[in-house]
C-alpha cells in the first residue's frame, strides 16, 4: 500500500515537474496558438474558423505583442458553456441565433454583438472517393458511400447542411448514409481522412488545405450563416477583447477572413 | 459458576432458546449438527445478537436484553477457536499470534508470542506462512493466538474435526494440559463422544435448539433424564 | 513538441486516481459488507457515469458546477471564479468518470474476502478501523489494484466530459488527449500520432507497475 501511494505520488510529481505552460509554437499557419501568462484572452470560437483564426491570432499577437488562445468547437456547446460560467473573453459563433440567445440572458457585454462575417457551405470529397460530386443531387450516388456533415443540433453548418439537403428534395435518400461530425471542424477531417467518401463543409476549412475539391452549394438553398461576436459580459479584459474583435473586423484582420472564403458585412 | 448464559434467538424456521450454566473447567457443548451450539457460542462471544438473553463470565456482565447491555466483541475478552483456523493468510506465524496483542511494546509482544509458540511446541515455525504449515500445526498456532491476550474464557467451536486422527489426539491432550496450566475456562463444542469423556468436567447436552441437561460429565452419561437425551447418547455411541 | 499536455494529464490522472482511491474504497466496503435502504439506488448511481455518454455526463457536472448551481456558486465564492474551464475541473470529470471502475473491482474484492476473519480479528480485541487495515484490505488487495488500473487507465483518456466542463483551452486545461483531438481536427496527423503514441506508453508503463503490486502476498 505504501508502495502504490508512492508512485502515485511519483507521478502526480512527474507530472507537476512537466512545464505549466505551453512552448511558444512555430509561426506558421496551421500551428497552435501559443499560450500565455494570466493576461491572455480566451476567445472561443466556431470550427469553422479553425485555420482564419489561428492564422489571425497568430498574426496578431506577432505584431501587437498581445496575447491570446483560442479554442475552438461547436457553437451549440460553447454557447453552453458559456452560460454555465465558461471564463470566456470573447465568443466567435458560427450563428448569430446562438448569441441572440445569451444576450438575452444578459451574458453578453452591452452593445458588443457585432456581424464579422457570412458563411459559406461547399461540398468536398475524400481523394479515394470514387468521383467527385459537383451537386446535391450526386450525392445521392451509391458509389458515395458515406456522407459527413456537422451535428445539426449543435453546429449552424451542419443545420444548414441539412436544411440544404432538404430544400433539393435528397435529404430522405441521404439521410440513411449521412455521418455527423461532433463540429466543422471535425466534419472536414471525416472527408479528408477518408472515412467519408463526401460531406458538405464550411469553406473557411476546405481553403484551410491547399489542394481540397470543392463546390460552393447554392446560397438559395439555406438561410444565410450570418456569423457575429461578442464580448462576453463579464470578461476581466474588455478593451483587450474588443480590440481584438476590431483586429479581425479592421483593416488587418479582413484581407485573412476573405482569404477563407468568408463574404465580409459590407461589401 | 464461570459462565452463565441464556440466548434466544430466531435464524429463519429455528429458534434457539437455550440456558445453562458452566463452572470451571472444560465444558462440552454436545448435540447434533444444527442444534444450536454454533450459535450459542458466537452469541457469548459477541459475533452473534440475541434476541434476548444474558449473558455472563466471571461476574461480568456481557450482555443483557433487560438491562441494555451489548459489550462489543472487541471488549469482551472471550477468546473463540474456529474449526477452519480461520488463520490470517498473508500474515506470518508470529504476527498472526501477536495479532490481539496490539497494546504492548514491541518487545513485549515478541517475548510472548516467543512463549505461547513454545507452549503450542511450534517455535521453529516462527516465520511460516499458514499456506505452509499442516492442518494440526495450523490449529495450534490459532489456539496460541486465541490464547494469547489473555482472554477470561475459550470457547473452542468443533476445533479438532478438521485434523487427522493422529494430530487429533495429540491436540486434545496439549489442550488438557494448557487448561491445567492456565486455569482458564473452556466451552469446547463437539459431537465426537470420545472427546467429551477425554476432555470435560461438565457436559451440556442440546437438541434442536435447547438444553436437554446439563451437569457433570459421568452423571449426565449415567443418567440422562429424558428420551431425547438417551436416544441422543445413544446415537453417539455412549 | 509540447509537452505540457502530458504533464497537465499525468497530474489529473494522478489526482482523480487518488481522489477515487479515498472516497471509493471505503464506499466499496460499505457496499460490500452492509444491507441498507437505498443500496440498490446508490449501486445504481455509482454506474451510471460508467453508462452515460461523455457528452452526456460533462453536461451534467457542466450544469453542477456551474454558475447556475448552488455548488458552482459556492466554489465561486470560495475560490473567486468558477471551476469551469480550470485544471480542477478536469480533475472532477475525471473522478467522476472513473471512480465506478474502482468501486465495482474493490466491492468485488471485498465481497471475495471471508467475514470469518474479521470476526476472528474483534475476537481478538481490534478496532474496526485498525481490521480494515490490517485484515480486510489486505485480502481484497487485488481486486482493489486491478480498480486502480481501470481507474487510472480511464481517468488518463478521459474526453468528452473534460471537453464540457474544463474546455479544450492550450496551456491551460488541454488534456493529451483533448490535444490529440485537437490535432486530428486542424489536419496535424503526425503530431496526433507522436501524442497518441506517447500516451499510450505512459499508460501502459503505468498499468505494468499497478500488476506489479497487485502481485504481492502469498495469498
Amino acid at each position: 500500500m505504501r508502495a502504490f501511494l508512492s508512485i502515485l505520488l511519483c507521478l502526480v510529481i512527474l507530472g507537476a515537474c512537466a512545464p505549466t505552460r505551453a512552448a511558444e509554437a512555430p509561426r506558421t499557419p496551421a500551428a497552435p496558438v501559443a499560450t500565455a501568462p494570466s493576461e491572455a484572452i480566451l476567445v472561443l470560437a466556431a470550427s469553422d474558423l479553425q485555420f482564419a483564426l489561428t492564422e489571425l491570432a497568430n498574426q496578431y499577437q506577432a505584431t501587437t505583442g498581445r496575447q491570446v488562445t483560442v479554442s475552438f468547437g461547436a457553437t451549440g456547446n460553447i454557447a453552453t458553456q458559456i452560460e454555465n460560467g465558461a471564463p470566456a473573453d470573447v465568443f466567435f459563433a458560427a450563428d448569430e441565433r446562438f448569441l441572440a440567445n445569451l444576450e438575452e440572458k444578459g451574458l453578453l457585454g452591452d452593445h458588443t454583438r457585432d456581424l464579422y462575417a457570412t458563411g459559406r457551405l461547399v461540398i468536398t470529397s475524400a481523394s479515394s472517393a470514387a468521383f467527385e460530386p459537383k451537386t446535391l443531387q450526386d450525392l445521392t450516388r451509391p458509389e458515395l458511400r458515406a456522407i459527413a456533415i456537422a451535428n445539426p443540433e449543435t453546429a449552424p453548418y451542419g443545420f444548414a447542411a441539412k436544411q440544404a439537403l432538404q430544400a433539393s428534395g435528397v435529404w430522405d435518400q441521404i439521410e440513411p448514409k449521412v455521418v455527423f461530425g461532433e463540429n466543422i471542424a471535425g466534419t472536414f477531417q471525416l472527408v479528408q481522412t477518408g472515412n467519408a467518401d463526401a460531406g458538405i463543409v464550411a469553406l473557411s476549412v476546405a481553403l484551410g488545405v491547399p489542394g481540397t475539391p470543392y463546390t460552393l452549394v447554392d446560397q438559395s438553398l439555406y438561410a444565410p450563416l450570418r456569423q457575429a461576436v461578442a464580448v462576453i459580459k463579464r470578461t476581466k479584459h474588455p478593451v483587450e477583447a474588443q480590440t481584438f474583435i476590431n483586429y479581425v473586423n479592421g483593416h488587418e484582420g479582413r484581407p485573412i477572413m476573405k482569404k477563407y472564403g468568408f463574404a465580409l458585412p459590407g461589401e | 459458576m464461570s459462565v452463565d448464559a441464556q440466548i434466544i434467538k430466531r435464524l429463519g424456521n429455528f429458534t434457539v432458546d437455550a440456558h445453562f450454566s458452566a463452572p470451571e473447567g472444560i465444558t462440552a457443548l454436545f448435540g447434533p449438527s444444527g442444534s444450536g451450539k454454533t450459535s450459542t457460542l458466537r452469541a457469548i462471544a459477541g459475533l452473534l445478537h440475541p434476541d434476548r438473553g444474558r449473558v455472563q463470565v466471571n461476574g461480568r456482565l456481557l450482555f443483557d436484553s433487560m438491562g441494555r447491555i451489548d459489550v462489543p466483541a472487541r471488549d469482551r475478552r472471550v477468546g473463540y477457536l474456529f474449526q477452519q483456523y480461520a488463520l490470517f493468510p498473508h500474515l506470518r506465524v508470529t504476527a498472526n499470534v501477536g495479532y490481539g496483542l496490539n497494546h504492548l511494546s514491541a518487545g513485549e509482544r515478541d517475548a510472548r508470542v516467543a512463549s505461547l509458540l513454545e507452549m503450542v511446541e511450534l517455535p521453529d515455525l516462527a516465520d511460516r506462512y499458514p499456506g505452509d504449515l499442516s492442518g494440526g500445526q495450523q490449529q495450534r498456532v490459532a489456539l496460541a493466538r486465541a490464547l494469547a491476550p489473555s482472554p477470561d474464557l475459550l470457547l473452542l467451536d468443533e476445533p479438532f474435526a478438521a485434523v487427522d486422527a493422529l494430530a487429533r489426539a495429540q491436540l486434545r491432550r496439549e489442550l488438557a494440559l494448557i487448561q491445567e496450566q492456565t486455569g482458564m475456562p473452556m466451552l469446547l463444542v463437539t459431537h465426537d463422544l470420545a472427546e467429551v469423556r477425554q476432555l470435560a468436567s461438565f457436559l451440556v447436552l442440546y437438541y434442536d435448539g435447547h438444553v436437554l441437561q446439563q451437569g457433570p460429565t459421568a452423571e449426565v452419561l449415567a443418567a440422562p433424564t429424558s428420551a431425547e437425551a438417551v436416544a441422543l447418547l445413544e446415537a453417539a455411541g455412549a | 513538441m509540447d509537452f505540457f499536455p502530458l504533464g497537465l494529464s499525468l497530474r489529473v490522472a494522478g489526482l482523480a486516481t487518488l481522489l477515487s482511491f479515498l472516497v471509493g474504497v471505503p464506499l466499496a466496503w460499505v457496499l460490500a459488507r452492509h444491507r441498507f435502504p437505498g443500496r440498490d439506488l446508490l449501486s445504481v448511481l455509482i454506474v451510471l457515469p460508467m453508462v452515460l455518454p461523455p457528452t452526456v455526463l460533462g453536461y451534467y457536472l457542466l450544469v453542477l458546477v456551474g454558475r447556475q448551481s448552488p455548488i458552482g456558486r459556492f466554489v465561486e465564492t470560495l475560490a473567486g471564479a468558477p471551476m469551469v474551464f480550470t485544471p480542477q475541473a478536469a480533475v472532477v470529470a475525471s473522478f467522476v468518470a472513473a471512480v465506478p471502475f474502482l468501486i465495482r473491482a474493490a466491492q468485488a474484492g471485498f465481497e471475495q474476502v471471508d467475514s470469518i476473519y474479521e470476526e476472528v480479528a474483534r475476537t481478538l480485541g481490534r478496532s474496526e478501523w485498525s481490521i480494515f487495515l490490517t485484515v480486510t484490505m489486505p485480502l481484497a488487495w487485488r481486486g482493489i489494484v486491478a480498480g486502480l488500473a481501470l481507474c487510472f487507465a480511464r481517468s488518463i483518456g478521459e474526453f468528452g466530459a473534460t471537453l464540457m466542463v474544463a474546455g479544450n483551452i492550450p496551456g491551460r486545461t488541454q488534456t493529451a488527449s483533448l490535444a490529440i483531438y485537437d490535432a486530428v481536427q486542424a489536419g496535424r496527423l503526425e503530431q496526433a500520432n507522436l501524442l497518441a503514441l506517447i500516451l499510450s506508453a505512459i499508460t501502459a508503463a503505468a498499468l505494468l507497475v499497478l500488476t506489479r503490486l497487485g502481485r504481492q502476498g502469498r495469498w
